[in-house]
């Protein structure tokens, strides 16, 4: 295919050089650059318990978070002003944010040039082309959710075991098409150069599971017999909003840019 | 100016009657000295013998007009059955080409048709070189006597002189009738219609002002009329959009996309269209029938005076004639791949001025891939009458085409086999693309020129442009910005542009004007203008549903006048120095009626007012244009050449009172031209244009936008040559370095847009090559009564690799196309082979997001190269017959 534009009955490989021997100076800059480097998802160490609201230690057994796509812009403001992006990946993968090795997921692919925003969805993605929203791929190994969280608090002596599925969707109230995590305004954030030999992504469940008060749960519970059935946050729950809030805003993961050097 | 009595040998009197940049000259030779006797019977030019010539001032403005020269004649033989006669004269009006061939040939006054038959005959076998203004070849008509004499006249012969009017007295075949010439002293005052341009406004101000003749613009094969631009050193032009939409032009460094930067004349008449919805300076030459192109005159950069908007890389004036050749009623029948049919009908009288025709062309095709089906229609008529001083010309032309459009598909999804090279997206908004056009144009051109050489033109013209489009560059990306989610249901843009043209044009340029002895200068002044009322729309359309309208875009009229006014000195200061410094002013002024203006029903629902925003500009381009010409030998010019020019804004993005933004022009050019007769015409120029403010094509909204200061430096070479009679080539090649010196202002969607300063310029190839070879020889002078000849052609383009935006390439391409014909009398058979390699190219290319997977879940952002095919192998074949 490669010489499927040019047609193959010449050598343009010579022509080429020719060409760009007699135009030197035209072919030094050309602006932008194609940039194609490895994306690498890696989550972050809970094995010790975390504290959550009310100094409650909650214990993390599974955070699986379904991830992507990944876009990153220029500008400063992410989302519908994100029309043309740097770069982007456009795969999902279930990344296990209780594990710190990170884990290439795919090629991020775009042109060199600033990048100060980003935006992504959490396995389920809005088009411009259905009201309904997409389950991707990953989202459809979590049967549906974003977000797979598994663990018990201690609650004054009361274990709690709790789980929650969260879907992190597009809904009325939101802007269709748009990714649902958008960063926005990181000034030189980074600068593409196309010399990076990769990013990594490191995701902190911590952060999301910190901004949920247990303690209202633990009621109708003993410290011998703890409760009676394990804790699902469902969606009308206080502790689930929080959960979805923290996913979207507060939880953002941190970028680490790799050099080739 | 062009009025010089040489005593004892001619008296020259030059009526110019000027038709815009299409200007015939006749001249008329009344000779009061006598004529040499012509050599008989069959006598070979030792020399060759030289037309009376006369330059038309000692130091012209212009070049001199050389009539055509005598290189060979052939006596007449006198009726065998007519032995009995006295004196008898025919005269014949013989049309000598501009490579020197007989054309036409015919009686202007008869002796009957033995002696009328006899004279055509003999006259058909002279050879000549043709009319030249200065080192240009001209096509001419001479008028020739041949006169028959008893065999008891003297039998002394009078050389003809060289003259056009050579007199011609037959020695008789037979033996027993011996003729002599007779001499021109009892000649009639003869004349030369020169059919060439009368003024040379074009001639000589830079090394890359071309004037490609018909030799060459026939040589090689071309698909549709409009592809004789392709000759034009520096210049490719490409069909992304199909027929119904015009060719995307590059002209030396300059993407000019559908026009903007190159302003196209053809005879007369203003083609670009301001303010157009699909491109600033919108041309399209669809309307182009190749029979009837008969020059190309190209002034690459900006320095003439009369070169108005649009004319940035330069400016184009196309000539329409039929040579005399081929005059006379043409029918052409041609089928071809892809079942491509086109017919032609030419009407040409052989008698009237080469400007006098009429044609008409329609042409159907089932195009090379999915959804290119498409028919076109065009008629051109063209009439000069009037004689003396004052002539007119009336010229209309009416074309129309509807075509589907394959679009363009991205480069990735063709790799990964999801669709094909030259197909089309299976969704119905990528197959309802297409476009129709309509345009109709009139002039009425009133040409001057007295015996002192003052000239000038008043012109009207009058135009009417219709334009829709249904094109999808991005799939599906697009939300109404009308209704509230409302999205996703194709990219369908509807452009629609309606264009009502009035114009005016004028000019006066003086007689010569001697302060001394080795100076002359003569004043140009001219005036032009033109009234434009746009009604233009974008919508988008859902092509699932009837073309439903799911958004508006644009919805808008504009009002614009251009009045421009320009002046020049043309200063010859001895033999060797040409001088001219002009001036041009541009005052523009609109009116826009932006319906859809403070229109966002999305974002400010409760906000009470009527949507629209209607405004006025108005603003004013003023450029120095300068050119000096030094020819320290008779085949060297060394040129230099300055001139400011402007490209008109698009108007609907002005605000009101806005003193409007032109595009700055500043253009200069440095070169030489050698030339050796017909041997060899060699060119060699650099040149370097800045641009305050250009523009690049905008996938997303399928039009222009700004792109910042641009610069372009480059090098032209062209070389002409014919090495044989039969024999022309033509080779140029035009090399820049096409840089962004300022890049576009930041916006919060791009705080740093993809340009950066110093950058190579998007889609602009820094090397463009063409060559034109042509050969056409008379095989047997007489089969079966009539010439057998053949033809052969061979034309080829290329372009090197193009920078896109985002930091891609695209491919360099190559194109060879091929032509053969056979012609006996008045019947051809041609074949022309296009694109003979069989290269797989992009007639266009660019890099943009797009997103032709609606159901796949995800949204590309990253630009993807998009491209749309050209045209694969392809042949046609031709029957004519010329009656």
């Amino acid at each position: 295919m490669d010489a499927f534009f040019g047609g193959d009955a010449v050598n343009w490989n010579a022509w080429q050089g020719a060409v760009c021997l007699l135009c030197s100076v035209s072919c030094a800059n050309t602006g932008r650059n194609e940039v194609t480097l490895p994306l690498f998802l890696a989550g972050t160490d809970v094995s010790t318990p975390l504290m959550s609201v009310g100094d409650i230690p909650v214990r993390i057994t599974r955070a699986d978070l379904a991830f992507g796509p990944l876009y990153l812009c220029a500008g400063n403001t992410a989302g519908d002003l994100c029309d043309t992006a740097r770069l982007e990946w456009l795969d999902t993968a279930v990344v296990d944010t209780t594990s710190v090795t990170p884990r290439e997921v795919g090629l991020l692919m775009g042109v060199s040039g600033p990048v100060r925003s980003w935006m992504s969805d959490l396995g389920i993605s809005s088009q411009l082309t259905r009201p309904e929203p997409y389950v991707l791929e990953a989202a459809q190994q979590l049967d549906g959710s974003s977000f797979v969280l598994e663990g018990s608090a201690d609650v004054n002596g009361v274990n709690i075991t709790f789980s929650a599925n969260v879907p992190i969707q597009q809904n009325d109230e939101t802007e269709l098409g748009v990714p649902v995590i958008r960063q926005s305004s990181e000034p030189n954030f980074h600068e593409l150069t196309g010399r990076e030999s990769g990013l990594t992504l490191h995701f902190d469940p911590s952060a999301w599971v910190s901004r949920i008060d247990f303690r209202p749960y633990a009621q109708g519970c003993t410290s011998t017999n703890g409760c009676l059935e394990p804790l699902i946050l469902t969606p009308d729950s206080e502790a689930y909003r929080s959960l979805t809030i923290a996913l979207m805003t507060t939880g953002r993961p941190h970028f680490e840019w790799h050099d080739a050097d | 100016m062009k009025k010089t009595a040489r005593p004892g040998r001619l008296a020259y009197a030059i009526a110019t009657l000027a038709v815009g940049t299409i200007l015939p000259t006749q001249v008329a030779l009344a000779q009061d000295a006598p004529a040499a006797e012509t050599p008989a019977p069959e006598t070979p030019a030792p020399a060759a013998k030289t037309l009376p010539t006369t330059p038309v001032t000692p130091s012209p403005p212009e070049p001199p007009i050389t009539p055509p020269q005598v290189l060979h004649t052939v006596a007449p033989t006198t009726p065998a059955s007519d032995g009995g006669f006295g004196e008898v004269s025919v005269e014949l009006f013989v049309v000598v080409e501009e490579d020197g061939r007989i054309g036409a040939v015919s009686v202007a006054r008869s002796a009957g048709d033995a002696f009328d038959a006899a004279a055509m005959k003999a006259v058909r076998q002279w050879q000549f070189a043709p009319a030249q203004r200065g080192n240009v070849p001209l096509s001419s008509r001479i008028r020739v006597n041949v006169d028959f004499k008893a065999p008891e006249a003297e039998p002394d012969a009078a050389e003809s002189d060289g003259a056009a009017a050579v007199a011609v007295t037959s020695p008789s075949s037979p033996p027993e009738l011996p003729a002599k010439a007779a001499p021109a002293s009892e000649e009639p005052a003869r004349e030369v219609i020169i059919e060439g341009e009368r003024t040379s406004r074009n001639e000589g101000r830079t090394a890359s002002d071309f004037h490609i003749g018909r030799s060459v613009l026939a040589a090689a094969p071309r698909q549709e009329g409009a592809e004789v631009l392709r000759s034009a050193p520096g210049m490719y032009i490409g069909r992304g959009e199909g027929p119904a939409v015009a060719h995307n032009y590059m002209l030396r460094g300059f993407d000019a996309e559908h026009g903007q930067d190159i302003e196209f004349r053809v005879a007369g008449l203003p083609i670009n269209l301001p303010s157009h919805i699909h491109g600033q300076g919108y041309a399209d030459l669809g309307f182009l029938i190749g029979d009837t192109v008969q020059e190309l005159r190209i002034n690459e950069g900006v320095s003439d005076p009369k070169q108005g908007d649009f004319a940035v890389a330069g400016s184009v004036d196309l000539r329409l004639g039929v040579e005399q050749r081929r005059r006379g009623v043409q029918l052409r029948s041609s089928y071809g791949s892809f079942n491509t049919f086109r017919q032609l009908a030419l009407w040409a009288p052989p008698e009237a001025s080469f400007e006098t025709f009429g044609a008409a062309q329609y042409t159907s095709t089932e195009g090379f891939g999915e959804n290119r089906a498409g028919q076109s229609g065009s008629a051109i008529f063209q009439h000069r009458f009037g004689e003396g001083e004052l002539s007119y010309r009336a010229i209309g032309i009416l074309h129309t085409a509807r075509a589907d459009i394959a679009g363009v598909v991205r480069r990735d999804d063709v790799e990964s086999d999801r669709v094909c090279f030259t197909c089309v997206y299976p969704y119905a908004t990528a197959r309802a693309q297409g476009a129709l056009s309509q345009r109709f144009l009139i002039g009425l051109f009133a040409d001057y020129e007295d015996a002192e050489g003052a000239s000038g033109q008043l012109g009207a013209w009058l135009g009417y442009d219709n334009f829709r489009l249904q094109e999808n560059f991005t799939g599906f990306l697009h939300e109404s910005q009308t209704l509230a989610r409302v999205a996703g249901l194709g990219d369908l843009i509807e452009q629609r542009n309606s264009t009502l043209s009035l114009g005016l044009s004028g000019h006066y340029r003086s007689s010569p004007f001697r302060p001394t002895s080795w100076a002359s200068v003569t004043l140009e002044l001219g005036a032009e203008g033109r009234l434009d009322a746009i009604d233009q729309a974008q919508n988008l359309l859902d092509a699932a549903v009837r073309n439903q309208t799911w958004d508006r875009r644009i919805d808008a009229s504009v009002k614009g006048v251009d009045l421009g006014v320009y002046g020049e000195l043309d200063w010859s200061l001895t033999d060797f120095v040409r001088w001219r410094i002009g001036l041009r002013a541009d005052l523009l002024s609109y009116e826009i009626d932006d319906r859809l203006g403070n229109f966002a029903p999305l974002s400010r629902p409760q906000d009470a007012f009527i949507p629209g925003f209607r405004r006025s500009a108005l603003g004013l381009a003023i450029g120095p244009r300068t050119s000096l010409e030094l020819r320290p030998l008779d085949w060297l010019s060394l040129l230099a050449a300055y001139g400011e020019g402007y490209r008109s804004p698009q108007a609907r993005l002005l605000e009101n009172g806005e003193s409007a933004p032109f595009t700055k022009v500043h253009s200069g050019d440095v070169g030489i031209r050698i030339t050796q007769g017909d041997l060899l015409r060699l060119s060699l120029g650099g040149y370097l244009t800045r641009l305050s403010d250009d523009v690049a094509f905008d996938a997303s909204e399928g039009r222009l936008e700004r792109i910042g200061r641009t610069e372009r430096l480059g090098a032209v070479a062209h070389v002409t040559s014919r090495p044989l009679p039969w024999l022309v080539g033509s080779v140029s090649a035009t090399f820049v370095h096409a840089t962004l010196l300022e890049p576009p202002p930041a916006s919060a969607e791009e705080p740093q847009p993809p340009f950066q300063a110093g950058q190579s310029l998007p889609f602009v190839p820094p090397l463009v090559v063409r060559a034109d070879l042509g050969a056409e020889r008379t095989f047997v002078p007489s089969l079966a009564g009539r010439p057998f000849a053949g033809r052969a052609g061979l034309g080829l383009s290329y372009l090197s690799s193009r920078p896109l935006p985002y930091g891609d390439f695209s491919d360099p391409l190559s194109l060879l196309d091929a032509s053969a014909g056979l012609s006996w009398g008045p019947l051809e058979l041609s074949l022309e082979i296009f694109n003979l390699l069989n290269a797989e190219y992009a007639a266009v290319e660019y890099s943009f997001p797009s997103d032709w997977d609606p159901d796949d879940g995800v949204r590309p952002r990253t630009p993807a190269r998009s491209t749309s095919a050209g045209a694969p192998l392809s042949w046609m074949l031709s029957l004519g017959v010329t009656l």
